[in-house]
């Protein structure tokens, strides 16, 4: 019945997209962190807004589940897919990725005590704890011995506290807002990170037209430092670095 | 109380009795094997539920544990879940709106979560389990509800079946026996065969019996005739006897000059000819041990009439029912009815050239039995009606009537009237 009533909605906001609206562009993602949230006041959020409104859209970032969200894109039920990092058009043939990157991620280890580490063999014999569906750290700790699947950053950082991991690998900006929220001042991430990837954003190939457009804006604001104030703004409040 | 009934009786009260021991024994079985497989449960929750709880506390998946927990009450009679986390959270079953349940008559399961990390046990949490006995109780006795309604069922039908089988196989077979042998009680039907009215022979214990009772019926048939055969001969040999006396008596009353000697020795003879009569009768007819007063007293009338002078003159009216009498009664009856008639014909009709003579023996009532002799001669005089001066005779009836128990009552108007009333 939910997944009727879902699929019903969907279906609404795809046609009063492609008939109803031509102004609006709905991106889907799957975060609900600082980088996008459903109050759309997430860094990402507020990139996508002032760059589809430099080239006169209006964009719509829509919640979706990890999994169904590339599919859905794919299959052209949204317009777009917020951040992802490059070459998934090799499987999802009809997403076409916007070359101007939104962020750079670094996915970092965190811990309670100061590990050396340099480069995945480093955590090898370590309990490590990764969220599931990460692609990126999956396949990177296939193999480990002592590695832990939870379900979301909560149950990674509560293992982390509780001393029931040595390090939990995850997205050193979102992993900072998340010991925020949860209040776990004693964890801390380690350098150098384990991978740093450029995320793009992709849109449907029925969009492609829009694509220089898009990059050109992004490269825009970042020239202009109107990207630069927007991080800013949002990192601020978990950095701990500065 | 029929065999057929009290089978029916006796196997219905057997199938309760057996259905009282019984079913709490199947009862207490039943629950110790439903417990023994709420106790299966509860080990392969500890096989199968365990090592995911462990793992979800141990990964702090609380939604995952509060699934898991849910799933847990679906056994049956596992009613409460409660899992207490590492830092004393409780977790239990989200009854909403449903009325939590009481833990008064469950019986807890506790057992320690661990999780081994780092080559140590490392404490996660607590499980407790409750199950709930009192239901399980009551739903084992309400499963045996129906079988015990089915068992007095069964029982009811058993001791009808009972009843019947025996009636049409046994019962009805042995009334009609016994109807046959109260029908065939005396010696002429001894030689008659009783056989069962089956389909076929079965060669059962109930030909067996027949068998038995009736070659039992032909000894004692060739013993009754054996008997019947002496008892004549010994009748005859008494008849005899008394026919002897009876000649001794009169040889001996034509010898005396002495009038009362004379008469004593006349009525000595003439009781004798009533016993006489009786033998006679007796010896002649088949049966020595009984005989009907129809057959009997006219007969012993006609012989004293004919032999007592001046009998000739006496018109005789006997309204005699048939009444069976043994030997003894009948000779009772005999020298009453002897005394009578002798009194009637030596003082009765003196001057009469014709007397009348009336013996009546009929059936008043089922067990009473009227006797009424009379005759049209001068009567019974006063002293012997009230018993102040009566002869050998009057005395004898007397005798006579209180061996029957009866009651006599007489009459000297307008002739003698003797009334007897009497049970038999």
């Amino acid at each position: 019945m939910k997944k009727t009533v879902g699929l019903f909605l969907m279906l609404l906001i795809v046609l009063s997209a492609v008939y109803g609206n031509e102004n609006k562009f709905y991106i889907s993602t799957s975060y609900k962190n600082l980088l996008s949230n459903p109050e759309q006041r997430g860094m990402l959020d507020r990139i996508m807004d002032e760059a589809f409104h430099r080239i006169g859209l209006e964009a719509k970032i829509v919640f979706t589940r990890t999994e169904k969200s590339l599919v859905d894109v794919n299959a052209g039920l949204l317009d777009g897919e917020l951040n992802r990092i490059a070459g998934m058009e090799a499987e999802y043939t009809n997403l076409v990725q916007v070359p101007e990157p939104n962020m750079t991620m670094h996915f970092v280890a965190f811990a309670k005590q100061d590990f050396q580490i340099d480069g995945w063999e480093s955590i090898r014999n370590l309990y490590i704890g990764i969220v599931k569906g990460w692609k990126i750290l999956e396949q990177n700790t296939a193999d480990f011995p002592r590695r832990t699947l939870v379900p979301s950053e909560i149950e990674l950082f509560t293992m982390l506290h509780k001393d029931r991991l040595d390090v939990a690998l995850y997205s050193k900006l979102t992993g900072y807002a998340a010991l925020e929220e949860m209040n776990y001042d004693e964890i801390f991430h380690l350098e150098p990170p384990l991978a740093s990837r450029k995320m793009y954003l992709y849109v449907h190939k029925r969009h492609s037209a829009l694509v220089p457009e898009i990059a050109e804006a992004l490269k825009s604001m970042k020239e202009d430092g109107t990207y630069e104030k927007i991080v800013s703004d949002s990192v601020m409040p978990y950095n701990r670095e500065e | 109380m029929s065999i057929a009934t009290r089978y029916t009786l006796y196997t219905f009260l057997l199938m309760l009795l057996l259905s009282a021991v019984f079913a709490p024994i199947i009862s207490v079985a039943s629950y110790r094997e439903e417990y023994k497989r709420v106790s299966a449960q509860i080990e392969q929750i500890h096989h199968s539920h365990i090592p995911s709880l462990v793992s979800s506390l141990w990964m702090t998946h609380y939604e995952l544990l509060q699934l898991q927990i849910e799933s847990m009450v679906q056994f049956p009679y596992i009613d409460r879940v409660e899992i207490v986390d590492d830092e004393g959270r409780l977790y239990a079953v989200n009854y909403n709106d449903k009325q939590i349940p009481e833990l008064e008559g469950m019986r807890e399961y506790h057992h320690t979560l661990t999780y081994e990390y780092r080559g140590e046990e490392i404490e996660v949490g607590s499980l407790c389990l409750y199950v709930n006995t009192e239901r399980l109780q009551r739903d084992v006795l309400q499963d045996q509800t129906p079988l015990l309604l089915y068992t007095l069922f069964a029982a009811i039908m058993l001791a009808v079946a009972v009843s019947l089988l025996f009636h049409m196989m046994v019962g009805r077979h042995l009334r009609h026996f016994a109807e046959f042998l109260r029908s065939s009680s005396d010696s002429a039907s001894l030689s008659v065969s009783f056989s069962f009215e089956r389909d076929r022979k079965h060669g059962d214990e109930l030909e067996e019996l027949a068998a038995a009772v009736n070659s039992m019926r032909l000894k004692l048939r060739g013993q009754f005739e054996e008997k019947e055969m002496l008892l004549r001969e010994v009748h005859h040999r008494i008849k005899n006897n008394m026919s002897s006396v009876q000649a001794l008596l009169r040889m001996q009353a034509e010898l005396i000059d002495n009038s009362e000697a004379l008469v004593a020795l006349e009525d000595a003879a003439s009781r004798l000819q009533s016993m006489m009569v009786l033998y006679d009768k007796l010896y002649r007819q088949g049966t020595v041990e009984s005989m009907s007063a129809a057959e009997y007293l006219p007969a012993l009338i006609a012989e004293i009439l004919s032999v007592f002078p001046g009998g000739e003159k006496v018109r005789l009216h006997s309204e005699i029912d048939d009444i069976i009498f043994d030997a003894q009664e009948l000779s009772s009856l005999g020298i009453m009815t002897n005394e009578l008639v002798t009194n009637s014909l030596k003082h009765g009709f003196l001057d009469q050239k014709e007397g009348h003579i009336s013996v009546v023996l009929r059936r008043q009532s089922e067990q009473q039995l009227e006797f009424i002799y009379r005759d049209n001669g001068v009567g019974i005089p006063e002293s012997a009606i009230s018993g102040k001066a009566e002869g050998l005779g009057f005395m004898l009836i007397r005798s006579m009537v209180d061996q029957f128990g009866g009651t006599l009552e007489l009459s000297g108007e307008s002739g003698t009237m003797v009334r007897v009333l009497f049970y038999h």
